[in-house]
Parts: structure tokens; C-alpha cells; sequence
């Protein structure tokens, strides 16, 4: 089984191949406003290192946010372009869970992305006997509000530089998710399966309605 | 090599659009999903709801223009999509799955100028037989402006709007007459039961030596001329708002009209193309016709579905690029304002 794993909706994008479970390449980029120049570049360059072609893929596993909201539709768009080329079922994962999956833990953990406008996007996951398991959906959330959370928690992971929980929290700072953060996402009951997989945007778009109008 | 057949792909602004052309550059299909609805409530495209549903609607576009040509994505020689001007997220969806799909294929890949593409709508009717060098008149929501293209693409601006562009200058007008949003159409609509003579508004630029547009000042006047009616009588009734419009929509065809005769004369190059969503308009579509006959001057007016926003104008500027050897690689990245002329490589 071959996967081509890739996210662009955080501030690190990181494409990776997985087959069999393993992460056989992997690249990370932290350049948020060249993701879409170089995605495809990044892709080229894990399938020459692993010595996988287009045809091997099996699935294509693609973080589908929340998170930036241009970053996410550059994964999005062009996984579901490979996809079509390459008859390569495209799976979309949330990319929360697939930080809190990034590295392994003990107990709850909340997984934290950076949404801008003073707020976080948070999961709250659970590892149990290696595997992790999401215990509620990922959502906009204030930073304090955040830091409660994480209070009952033994780690947070990912844009942990945003809160200020209790110094009994164990901080994991990362700036997004991995290739086997996003591999064990595609295993959990959210993960979607289509020709069209769209972002888990967790807001509506920002547009003020003329007085008196509604929404179509 | 050959080029075809090859995919194209347009979502600069709100039409999600695909098409597929064979190598002689003939369409085996087009289809736009137009998101008029969705930004209708807002008075305007807004550039995030646009580009949501570019993403939502973009990949079941391609598998039906694919469908209708009865063409495998295996056979695609190439593919193309518009990387400016336009909206930057809204570029950016359809250059990325063109790109992905570019890049699993191993195929061709290159970016469409979205003028050029309203430029060469022209070659796609195989019963206009279009020579070169022509005078192209781009006129729509976001454009007004007038070109000089050459056989070798090389293309030169004459003259450009000053301030709106004429389908702005439609739909800022429809919005004070209360008859929603987009404007054209129903400007169009109502404008044919109306009276042209009752008002005199301004014809912008006529008499100067410039190819340049204005149509601020006519947007003023509409204003001014709607308070006084107003103050008068208290509300419009529907002539008064049929005889607007058809004042509004005789002064912007007079200068797109005008300006276009007078490139074609001054320049001694006797070929008019028309391209955008504002020639979707009857009048004008009927005016340039006559216009160029009494100037012998040869008109090509495209069907109206190749005006406005399509896939197949993308399709058919791609071919012509594609022939003279050039494409992009997938570092391509959207250009919200890109140049004509550059072609995107650094």
C-alpha cells in the first residue's frame, strides 16, 4: 500500500510517501507563501527518494484544514488533479488530528493550529495502547479558552506558543502536521473518501451581507 | 508532438469553467458552472465564497467536460489554466489542479493569460476565418480595453479605462435603479423597452485623441439624473427606468463602439474582435456589427457563451502558446495582476 501524503494548510507544509505504514521520504517546508510554487517540486522529489512512480500511488492522503484557508485549497486542488491523472483514491484528513498524530503521547492531548484573528483551532485527541483517537471535532477556539482545556491535559502539540497553560502541561511545539501525523489521521472515521473532498474550513467566509439581505 | 487533445480550465473570478479542444484547436466541450447566485445577495463577487466554490465545483466540471468529449485523462496531451489576472484564490484553485493533474499525467502544462483568452475566442469559430493583425476589444466587469494583437501573440495596448470598466459602470448603475446585481442583463433587458433620447448622458472621452475609456462620469450623471427624478416625482416608475437604462446602455456601447472604429481606422488594421461579458450586450453586439460594415471594417462578434467567462477562450489562447513552442513549468504560481506580454517566467 502507497500512500502520497502532503499538507499545505500550515505554516510547515511537509509531503511525505508512506508504503506499508513506513515513511520511506519525506520533505518539510516552512514558507507558507511558496507552498503552491513548490508542492509540486516537493512531490517529485519523495517519489524519486523512495523510487515510487505516479502509477504505484494507491491513495493520496491530503490534510483538508482547518487551517489557512488559500494554504488548504493549494493541498486540496492539486490532490484532487493527481488523483484524476492517476485513478489514486484522494483522502482528506483533518489536519488538527493529524498534529495531535504527529508524535506519539500518553493520555489526552490537545492538538492546537494557528487561526489567526487572536484564535486557535483545537482537537482534543487521546492516545491509548500507541493509537491516537479524537474525543471531539476540531473547532475555533479563544487561546484562554484554549489554555483551560489544555490544563486538564498531560501535552499540548502543535502552535503551543499561542496559550499559557499550567507549567504541568508538557508543550510540543510544532508548526503542522507530518507524513505519519497525517498517515494515522487518514485511519480515523472522519477521513473522506470522494472525487471531491473539500476543506474543513471551521468558519464562514468573511463577507458582510448588504442590510436587510440574506443569504441565498 | 501533438497538442491536443488538451484540457483548459478558467476560475479567475466567479465562473468555474472546463473545456476541451482537439489539436486543430475545435471544442469538444465547455461548461461553466457561473456563480452569479451565490454572490448575487452581496452585490459583488466575494473573493472567498468564490473561491470555496471554485474547489467544490471544479473537479466534477472536469470530469463532465472530459465525459462529453469522450476523452480519457490519459489522452490529454496537455493542460492549461488562466494564472492572471484576476482574484489570487480563486486563480490559485484551478492552477493547482491543473498542475496535480499535469503532474500525474507526466503531461504538458502551461498558463493562460485571461485576456489573451478573450482575445483568441475568435479563432474558435472555424467559420470566422480570422487573419491577423486584429483589434480586440476586451469589455467586462473588471476590463476595458483595446489591443492590437499580432500573428506571433505579440499584443499592444491601445487604449484603456480610465477609472470603471464598462460592466462595473452597469452594474453600479443597476444597483441605484434597485435592479440587483449583476446589472448587465437586466440593464439590457429593460433598456430595449425604453427611450434613448430622453436623457443626454455623456458619451466619455469622444472627442479626444485617445482610445482610453471613462465611465465614472456616466456613472454620475445616472445618479444625478435618478435624485432629480426622484425629487420630482418622488419614486421612478418603470419607464423612467426603462428610459435610464436605455440611455446608460446607448452611451457605453457609443464609446465602446466608437473607440474600437477609430483603432481600426487609425491603425489601417480593418479586423474588429470583440470578447468579454459586456458583448454579451444586444446592443452592442448589433451596433459593432453595423459600425464595421459602414467602415468596412470585418466584425467577428462571438456567440455569446464564449464572451462571458469560459474555458475554451483558455483553450484556444493555450494552443496558440503551446505552438510556438512555449509552456510553463509547475512552479507557476497565480499572478492577481499579471502584465500582458510577461509570460510568467522569472
Amino acid at each position: 500500500m502507497t500512500a502520497l501524503v502532503f499538507d499545505t494548510s500550515c505554516p510547515a507544509a511537509v509531503v511525505g510517501l508512506v508504503v506499508d505504514g513506513a515513511v520511506q521520504a519525506e520533505r518539510t517546508l516552512v514558507s507558507p507563501k511558496s507552498h503552491a510554487e513548490r508542492l509540486a517540486g516537493l512531490i517529485e522529489d519523495v517519489l524519486a527518494e523512495a523510487g515510487a512512480a505516479r502509477t504505484d500511488l494507491d491513495e493520496i492522503v491530503v490534510g483538508r484544514g482547518p487551517g489557512s484557508f488559500i494554504g488548504t485549497r493549494v493541498a486540496l486542488a492539486t490532490a484532487a488533479g493527481l488523483s484524476l491523472a492517476t485513478g489514486a483514491p484522494l483522502v482528506g484528513v483533518c489536519t488538527v488530528l493529524a498534529v495531535a498524530a504527529s508524535e506519539p503521547g500518553d493520555g489526552r492531548v490537545l492538538a492546537l493550529i494557528d487561526a489567526r484573528k487572536a484564535e486557535v483551532y483545537r482537537r482534543l485527541v487521546t492516545w491509548e495502547a500507541g493509537a491516537v483517537r479524537a474525543l471531539d471535532e476540531a473547532r475555533a477556539s479563544s487561546p484562554s479558552d484554549a489554555a483551560a482545556e489544555a490544563a486538564s491535559c498531560a501535552a499540548a502539540i502543535g502552535a503551543t506558543h499561542l496559550i499559557q497553560p499550567p507549567p504541568t502541561v508538557r508543550l510540543v511545539p510544532r508548526q503542522g502536521p507530518n507524513t505519519i501525523g497525517l498517515w494515522r489521521a487518514a485511519r480515523a472515521p472522519d477521513a473522506r473518501r470522494g472525487d471531491v473532498v473539500l476543506p474543513n474550513y471551521c468558519r464562514a467566509p468573511d463577507a458582510k451581507l448588504p442590510a436587510g439581505a440574506r443569504p441565498a | 508532438m501533438t497538442l491536443g487533445p488538451l484540457l483548459a480550465i478558467e476560475t479567475s473570478c466567479d465562473e468555474s469553467a472546463a473545456a476541451v479542444l482537439d489539436d486543430q484547436g475545435r471544442v469538444l466541450s465547455n461548461v461553466v458552472h457561473s456563480q452569479i447566485k451565490d454572490h448575487a445577495p452581496y452585490g459583488g463577487v466575494v473573493p472567498e465564497i468564490a473561491s470555496r466554490e471554485h474547489l467544490a465545483r471544479l473537479p466534477g466540471l472536469v470530469r463532465r467536460a472530459l465525459d462529453e468529449a469522450g476523452v480519457a485523462p490519459a489522452d490529454l496531451q496537455a493542460v492549461a489554466a488562466t494564472y492572471g489576472p484576476g482574484l489570487i484564490g480563486a486563480l490559485l484553485v484551478g492552477l493547482q489542479y491543473a498542475k496535480g493533474l499535469a503532474q500525474g499525467l507526466n503531461t504538458t502544462f502551461i498558463g493562460v493569460h485571461h485576456l489573451e483568452g478573450h482575445l483568441m475566442a475568435g479563432t474558435l469559430d472555424p467559420a470566422f476565418d480570422l487573419a491577423f493583425p486584429f483589434i480586440g476589444l476586451v469589455a467586462s466587469g473588471g476590463h476595458s480595453a483595446l489591443y492590437r494583437v499580432e500573428e506571433d501573440l505579440s499584443i499592444q495596448l491601445l487604449g484603456e479605462t480610465r477609472d470603471d470598466a464598462a460592466g462595473e459602470a452597469f452594474d453600479k448603475s443597476a444597483k441605484l435603479l434597485g435592479l440587483g446585481y449583476p446589472g448587465g442583463a437586466v440593464i439590457d433587458r429593460r433598456a430595449a423597452q425604453g427611450d434613448d433620447t430622453r436623457f443626454d448622458f455623456p458619451v466619455s472621452l469622444r472627442d479626444r485623441g485617445t482610445y482610453d475609456f471613462s465611465f465614472s462620469g456616466l456613472k454620475t450623471k445616472v445618479r444625478l439624473t435618478v435624485e432629480k427624478l426622484q425629487a420630482a416625482q418622488g419614486a421612478l416608475s418603470d419607464q423612467d427606468v426603462d428610459d435610464v437604462c436605455a440611455c446608460l446602455r446607448k452611451a457605453i456601447v457609443e464609446a465602446l463602439v466608437s473607440k474600437s472604429v477609430l483603432a481600426c481606422r487609425r491603425t489601417q488594421v480593418h479586423r474588429l474582435v470583440l470578447g468579454g461579458g459586456v458583448v454579451a450586450n444586444s446592443r452592442l453586439r448589433e451596433e459593432a456589427v453595423r459600425r464595421g460594415a459602414d467602415n468596412d471594417i470585418a466584425v467577428y462578434v462571438p456567440p455569446r457563451p464564449l464572451c462571458t467567462d469560459n474555458a475554451a477562450m483558455i483553450g484556444a489562447a493555450a494552443l496558440a502558446r503551446l505552438r510556438q513552442g512555449r509552456q510553463h513549468a509547475l512552479t507557476l504560481a497565480p499572478r492577481p495582476s499579471l502584465p500582458l506580454g510577461d509570460d510568467g517566467r522569472a
